[in-house]
């Protein structure tokens, strides 16, 4: 019996280990696709772009987070939040619009 | 009708179209859809991108390049210089180089190996615009011309194809940029849009099936035929996201997922859009 929980106790680390080893190149593999597939332009660069921040690495997956993670991420990114030191909530529309007109919104 | 009339008649639509377009940009989303649906029926005979089709091929059976060959003998999957049901197996394992490949980059590789071009010259001007049509876009709009009102049928049983797909459907839902922008932010709801466009919703298969089989079209817009190579180019730069470079595999690995979440659609295209 010994016998069988110690093998058993072996396979499962083994698998978990080749799990481990799977996602490693499965991530490997992705980045280099990345690397080689996108170039920068303009004003988006490259390098910038790939290195996701720890959110968005949290939120690039199929799977719906649990309620407890969304929190911590919505609260996270809510105390990220500068509101105008001086409690004047209205700029100088005339930037605004100006903005409005002459960008493409970071596209190039 | 010759080619001229019907290049005449095409004009007089594009032109009746901006006007449309122009007069009522402030109308509602449903309404502009029920108009483009009208114009297409309109010239349901009549698709300009039968234009690039005819022109593709010319251009597949025309000896050209340093070896001076004819690209029939390119094989896109069903065995050399079987065009037809070609694209809607695509992309898929090509044993000869032991790589997955979208239709693009097939092409790539038959003009230099048949042909003898150089990968540069292989690649030369992807996107056409105007007085500068792209030869690629024509051998695209011809071949998938081929697999018009066939079922999409990608396989994804080989282990290449597996990995592919699993790199296009990580990068789906990879979101990066100033704008934490994903393909999943735009196409995995209902009933979003860009300005007056309507995004179609990849978690359904009938909108996935009806987006991905009308896929490469005639821009009205842009008075070209897009592949699909460009029409995801042109999602990544909406995305922010940096440039993807021509003939390369992330947007294979895209095509890919996207291909196999319509699989069993009935292919319809080269379509037309706005």
């Amino acid at each position: 019996m010994k016998k069988i929980i110690v093998s058993s106790g072996f396979l499962a680390a083994c698998f978990f280990a080749v799990a481990l080893v799977s996602a490693d190149q499965t991530d490997k593999e992705f980045e280099e696709m990345l690397e080689s597939s996108l170039r920068s332009k303009g004003i988006v660069k490259a390098e910038e772009v790939l290195a996701q921040d720890e959110v968005q690495k949290k939120c690039s997956t199929s799977g719906v987070a649990s309620a407890e993670d969304m929190k911590a991420i919505l609260d996270s990114q809510l105390a990220t939040i500068v509101y105008p030191s001086d409690g004047k909530y209205l700029g100088d529309w005339k930037a605004g619009e100006k903005n409005c007109s002459e960008w493409q919104g970071q596209t190039v | 009708m010759t080619i001229m009339n019907i290049k005449r008649l095409l004009i007089f639509f594009a032109s009746v179209l901006s006007m449309c377009t122009l007069t009522s940009s402030v109308s509602a989303q449903d309404n502009t859809s029920e108009e483009i649906e009208k114009y297409r029926e309109l010239l349901a005979d009549g698709n300009p991108a039968e234009l690039w089709e005819l022109t593709g091929e010319e251009l597949w059976y025309r000896e050209a390049g340093p070896k001076n060959k004819a690209l029939e003998t390119c094989d896109l999957g069903k065995g050399p210089g079987i065009v037809e049901g070609a694209y809607v197996e695509m992309p898929r394992y090509f044993s000869d180089v032991d790589k997955v490949m979208d239709l693009e980059q097939r092409l790539i590789y038959c003009r230099m190996m048949i042909q003898g071009l150089s990968r540069e010259q292989a690649t030369e001007r992807p996107f056409g615009s105007a007085g500068n049509s792209s030869d690629i876009e024509a051998l695209v709009a011809y071949v998938t011309g081929q697999s018009r009102g066939m079922k999409i049928a990608v396989a994804v049983s080989h282990e290449k194809e597996k990995r592919m797909y699993k790199m296009g459907k990580r990068f789906f839902y990879f979101r990066a940029g100033s704008h934490d922008f994903g393909c999943v932010t735009c196409h995995s709801g209902e009933n979003k849009r860009i300005r007056l466009q309507e995004l179609p919703n990849f978690m359904n298969v009938e909108q996935a099936r009806k987006s991905y089989g009308s896929w490469p079209a005639y821009r009205v817009s842009q008075g070209e035929v897009r592949s699909m190579q460009h029409r995801l180019y042109d999602c990544l730069r909406q995305q922010r996201f940096p440039e993807a470079i021509y003939g390369t595999d992330l947007v294979t690995a895209i095509s890919l997922y996207l291909a196999k979440s319509a699989n069993g659609g009935t292919y319809d295209a080269p379509a037309m859009k706005r």
